[in-house]
């Protein structure tokens, strides 16, 4: 099931075969959820949100474009984009409408029990100082960053999903890591997990470049 | 542009950096202003920092089950959707094919059944079909499988109640077994070439009424019927053809058809596509045997110009021959060319799911798959390049056509050259790579199959030298009847290299260097943590004096870990803790940081290993691939090893794993369970590190008095050619401590040999193993003889070892899978039996599950072979075959001295004559498709 394209699964489940459906589910509800709970302001929630997404999805699916077809990478491009868009909007709608309200403290309260020891204690309190972190960005930044980070969307893409320009997702996640690097400064400090720093030790080169560029 | 501006465009550019966002040209760019600025550094730092720390806080969030189960419900309802024109003409095809289906079970099903007898009237068609449970469009595939399986004999019981069965099966074209051998007959002495080429002279002069088709269908070349009158299928199938028995139509299509549209399809030759219509309302005899012969189930009959020949003749003259080639062709759904979404529909997963991975020509012609329906059948201009790929190429050697065709090696006859060579290959990732496959309810890529690495998967069983021997080998040979074999006069033999063991206590010390992929895909499936749970397992493994060292890479590379003693395991282990998957796939930098760690510290009598973990490779381009080996061999000669291990699956890319690993004389594993990762880290611990000898080449010689010719299983990619056995500067494979490498020859023995002296001779040469800092490596080469006589065959399968018997039913398993030409028409239930059996015998887990795959593989396989072939396939096929013979025959030729009086020139022409009409054929048949399609489209479909 796992190495089917997008648009093979979107073809089976039409015609009939349902785990299809339920392989779409399984393959794109974390980063619908965590892009619906960043819009929302509510790490716990946004399942109904995401619901509703999917239930689009039984009710009309998307046509795939034909230079789209055929291209699993593509396919999942197009699929997951169009996802993000009808979770967007009704993200957007539930929060227009007000129906929602932040639950954070009593969401965190009922998850604050831990399994394992001391460590998990700590990863915990790591998550949800990064969650708080992200709650104090403007919405537009942690929606960009978490469509980044955490749904592993390029900037075209998100681009797409937002209706943004290219050049606006970039500004808007260096302005959001900018500020959550600040905000999570005594975190960065112990924090070994940083992914890997170029290692190619590239010979002298001359001056100039990048700095003269940008100047 | 303000200090303020400047600042923030800068920390843009770093972000798009540091999340691969930048092209290329701000990458050069960045990275040399990162080289000259601290601050720079520092920034970058702090923002990667900050995204890893966004990355690893948050786990995947999951939808709660009911959430789920609403879903679930949801999706049960289809959507309503207005049938696009292009779907609708697919369901008009693939309710064609599954007419044609019909047909082609019902045929084959009566003819096993009740063999001559016709059936005359539709009704009892229907009724039978009625049994089958055919007559419901929505015929649920199981019991089409059963069906299709009985009819196809792979059921087994009506031809072990009935032994008459077997004939009618042989007849359908699906047991029978004749192969080339004997053409390998003809080439074996220059007597016996000329009495068969008298022999086959006769054979034209009785054929007087036939064509030369029928000399060559008793020369075991019986192709397929070249047909010419109008084919039950063909006309149901109308200009496009499909090859889809079996395929479910969703419920409700095909009745959206108007009854204009049918009238008009029906005028186009697409009658009785409706499945609930009489099938066979048009053909008024009902399916007689020449309908089922003309269906392919015939095996190869006589041709047209002879439609009187009775049935016994289509056993004697036919055989498996044209059965054989006859599933090959059918509709091998992974090698379905995209971009005909006409026609998606296929075998099993029906015209829905018709998106297999793309395959260049090439490829095709390497694993011998030729699908040529759907693109020759829709660009007339094509016809010329399939033509001439039927043709030999200049200087191609028969052998080669062979392969280019069939992709595999034919039998060899050993008067042209008695021997074979091979280097020594012990990589086992094909095997779990195509168990994973299997699992998945899916078969393997036919490409991915490599016989060899099936053998060496399992257990050795052979006992491993005794001290005294010498060498670090044992060496042993063992001959029995091939079982599945055509005749007794096929015969399997099995050469196995046995390593020593090396206890732990006695092996080197060990300097591993860990190079591990922590891209974004490392998440899929936890692979990641897969790989930390087996390196966790190795380090149990290590002693005090070993080293290791831990790099990472994603869209860098970076040592984690620089070398240390085992004694610090555990902040080892913290650090292997901390490894998050997220980012690209730098694979190379990954490689040459882990080389360089490894290269700091290499030291005499220690062995220097780096053991490269990764999910796939796949977007190394070839140029850099040829680069990156050419690197790896150049840090083996600096003593060393590179070991790779494939992670998961989808986007595994063994084989560029697999030749990174051959040039770093390492093994290629391949892990998709924590099982797995102790199987071959852990269990097989020394094996896996501790080299024994280097440039391992395995020689067989065959005596031409006593062999007439042979074919090797598995092992095309590591042929040696055999001028270089002892040419030491040839690279060659390693083997490390307690391997065992098995190789199987497949061999045609003379009838008249009483002969005394060894029928085989196998040698083995090797070096010694070197290791980092020895100085000079000692290039002596040893060798080892061992030889078979006659008077030491086995008289049958049973009285072999179960060792022997192992490898023969598990190298009959991956040539099933790979649809091989040589095990076309073999008893897959017999396979079945054999390893029943074999299972009773042997107390082995890995033979119990390789049991349990071969029931996984039954249906899939059955389905492959039930397949149909369209008349342009059979045509392109046969076509093939003529020039492959003929150019046998010229070889032949250049090997013999004509004797006065043949008629060879003739016959050559005979030949050629053939090709020529042939090859109108061809072009007439792409040209009409091409009309009709037209015409088709004229009408809106």
């Amino acid at each position: 099931m796992e190495d089917r394209s997008d648009g093979d699964l979107l073809c089976a489940w039409q015609a009939g075969e349902t785990e299809a459906f339920e392989a779409l589910v399984q393959r794109n509800q974390a980063a619908l959820l965590r892009h619906a709970q960043a819009l929302l302001g509510d790490w716990r929630g946004g399942e109904d949100v995401v619901q509703d997404a999917f239930l689009r999805l039984a009710q009309k699916p998307p046509n795939l474009p034909d230079d789209v077809r055929g291209d699993p990478a593509a396919e999942r491009s197009f699929l997951s984009s169009w996802l993000h868009r009808v979770t967007r909007n009704l993200a957007l709608d539930t929060m227009r409408s007000e129906k929602r309200r932040k639950r954070r403290e009593k969401a965190v309260a009922s998850n604050e029990t831990t399994s394992g020891g001391l460590a998990d204690i700590e990863a915990e309190d790591t998550r949800q100082a990064v969650e708080r972190g992200l709650e104090r960005l403007p919405s537009e930044q942690r929606e960009v960053l978490v469509l980044r980070l955490l749904g592993e969307r390029s900037y075209k893409e998100i681009a797409q999903i937002t209706g943004k320009k290219i050049g606006t997702v970039g500004w808007l996640i260096s302005a959001g890591l900018k500020a959550l690097s600040s905000d999570l400064s005594p975190l960065l400090a112990s924090a070994p997990l940083a992914p890997a720093m170029s290692t190619n030790p590239s010979t002298d080169t001359q001056a100039g470049g990048l700095q003269e560029r940008l100047s | 542009m303000s200090n303020q501006e400047r600042d923030t465009k800068l920390h843009e550019m770093l972000c798009a950096f540091a999340l691969g966002e930048a092209t290329e040209e701000e990458r050069f760019e960045v990275e040399a202003a990162l080289e000259r600025s601290p601050e720079l550094r520092a920034e970058l730092e702090e923002i990667q920092k900050t995204i890893g720390l966004v990355q690893v806080s948050f786990p995947e969030p999951e939808l709660s089950p009911a959430i789920r189960e609403t879903l679930q419900k949801a999706s049960e309802t289809l959507p309503i959707k207005e049938i696009p024109r292009g779907r609708m003409r697919r369901v008009v095809q693939v309710t064609v094919a599954l007419a044609a289906g019909l047909v082609v079970v019902f045929g084959a099903y009566v003819f096993s059944k009740v063999g001559d007898v016709m059936v005359e009237t539709s009704s009892t068609a229907r009724r039978t079909m009625d049994e089958l449970g055919y007559v419901d469009s929505e015929a649920k595939e199981d019991s089409g499988d059963q069906a299709m399986l009985k009819a196809l004999g792979y059921a087994g019981e009506e031809r072990a109640k009935d032994p008459s069965g077997s004939t009618k099966l042989r007849s359908l074209g699906y047991v029978g077994d004749d192969r080339d051998s004997n053409l390998g007959l003809a080439a074996s002495a220059p007597e016996a070439a000329s009495s068969e080429l008298r022999s086959e002279e006769n054979n034209l002069s009785d054929a007087r009424g036939g064509s030369r088709l029928d000399a060559l269908r008793q020369l075991a070349y019986g192709g397929e019927d070249p047909v010419e009158e109008p084919v039950l299928g063909e006309s149901l199938a109308g200009g496009d053809s499909f090859k889809g028995p079996g395929d479910t139509v969703p419920p409700g299509r095909a009745a959206e058809l108007t009854a204009e549209q049918e009238r008009e399809l029906e005028a186009m030759g697409y009658g009785g596509y409706a499945p609930s219509e009489p099938l066979l309302k048009d053909s008024s005899p009902g399916p007689s045997n020449e309908d089922l012969r003309s269906l392919g189930y015939a095996g190869g009959e006589g041709p047209s110009s002879k439609p009187e020949a009775s049935k016994e003749q289509v056993v004697a003259v036919g055989g498996g021959a044209g059965g054989k080639f006859g599933g090959r062709f059918g509709g091998d759904k992974r090698t379905r060319l995209e971009g005909n979404e006409r026609r998606e529909s296929t075998g099993s997963d029906a015209w829905f799911l018709g998106r297999p991975e793309r395959r260049s020509l090439a490829d095709e012609e390497a694993s011998g798959f030729v699908i040529l329906d759907g693109r020759y059948g829709q660009d007339p201009a094509d016809v010329e390049e399939l033509i001439r790929g039927c043709r030999r190429r200049p200087r191609e050697s028969a052998r080669d056509m062979f392969f280019r065709f069939w992709g595999e090696h034919p039998f060899q006859p050993t008067r042209f050259s008695p021997v074979s060579t091979f280097a020594a290959d012990v990589d086992t990732a094909s095997y779990v790579l195509t168990r994973r496959y299997l699992s998945s309810g899916q078969l393997p890529p036919a490409a991915s199959v490599r016989t060899e690495e099936f053998l060496n998967y399992f257990k050795p069983d052979v006992a491993p030298p005794s001290a005294s021997v010498g060498h670090p080998f044992a060496l042993q040979l063992e001959m029995a009847p091939s079982y599945f074999g055509e005749d007794e006069n096929t015969w399997m033999l099995r050469v196995t290299a046995r390593g020593a063991e090396r206890d732990r206590y006695e092996r080197d010390p060990l300097a591993l260097t860990f190079v591990v992929d922590t891209s974004g895909s490392m998440k899929t499936g936890n692979r990641l943590e897969l790989v930390k749970k087996s390196l966790r397992l190795l380090m149990a493994e290590l002693g005090p004096e070993d080293t290791l060292a831990l790099v990472s890479f994603s869209n860098t590379a970076q040592v984690r870990f620089p070398m240390n003693s085992v004694a610090q395991r555990g902040r080892f282990g913290e650090i292997l803790a901390q490894l998050t998957p997220s980012g690209g796939t730098n694979a190379e930098a990954g490689l040459w940081e882990g080389f360089r760690e490894a290269a700091l510290h290499v030291k005499p009598g220690v062995v220097s290993r780096v053991v490269f973990l990764s999910d796939g490779v796949g977007n190394i381009g070839e140029t850099d691939q040829n680069r990156i080996l050419d690197q790896v061999a150049e840090y083996r000669s600096r003593g060393i090893y590179l070991n790779t291990i494939g992670v998961g699956m989808g986007n595994h890319n063994d084989t560029f794993l697999e030749q990174l690993a051959n040039r770093g004389d390492g093994l290629c594993n391949y892990f998709d369970t924590e099982r797995e990762a102790r199987r071959a880290l852990v269990e097989n611990f020394t094996g896996a590190f501790q080299p024994i000898a280097r440039d391992v080449k395995i020689q067989v010689e065959f005596d031409p008095a006593q062999v007439e010719s042979f074919r090797q299983l598995g092992y095309e990619n590591r042929a040696v050619a055999n001028a270089d056995f002892r040419n030491d500067a040839v690279d060659a494979g390693e083997i490390n401590a307690g391997h065992q490498v098995t190789a199987l020859y497949e061999l045609k023995l003379s009838a008249a040999a009483a002969e005394r002296g060894p029928l085989a001779t196998a040698r083995l040469r090797y070096k010694s193993p070197f290791e980092a800092g020895q100085g000079e490596r000692n290039e002596e080469t040893k060798e080892l003889t061992s030889s078979l006589s006659a008077q030491e065959l086995a008289p049958n399968f049973a009285s072999t070892t179960p060792g022997y018997r192992r490898a023969v039913l598990v190298a009959q398993f991956a040539e099933c899978l790979r649809l091989s030409i040589h095990a076309q028409g073999d008893s897959y239930e017999a396979l079945m039996r054999a390893a029943e059996a074999l299972g009773q015998v042997l107390v082995d887990p890995d033979f119990e599950e390789f049991e349990s795959l071969l029931r996984q593989a039954q249906p899939g396989l059955a389905k492959l072979s039930s397949n149909e072939r369209t008349e342009l396939d059979r045509h392109v096929e046969q076509l093939r075959r003529l020039h492959y013979y003929q150019a046998r025959l010229e070889q032949l030729r250049a090997n013999h001295v004509p004797e006065p009086g043949t008629t060879e020139e003739s016959e050559e022409e005979g030949f050629l004559e053939e090709i020529r009409e042939l090859e109108e054929k061809i072009r007439g048949l792409v040209n009409d498709r091409a009309r009709n399609q037209e015409r088709l489209r004229a009408l809106g479909y």
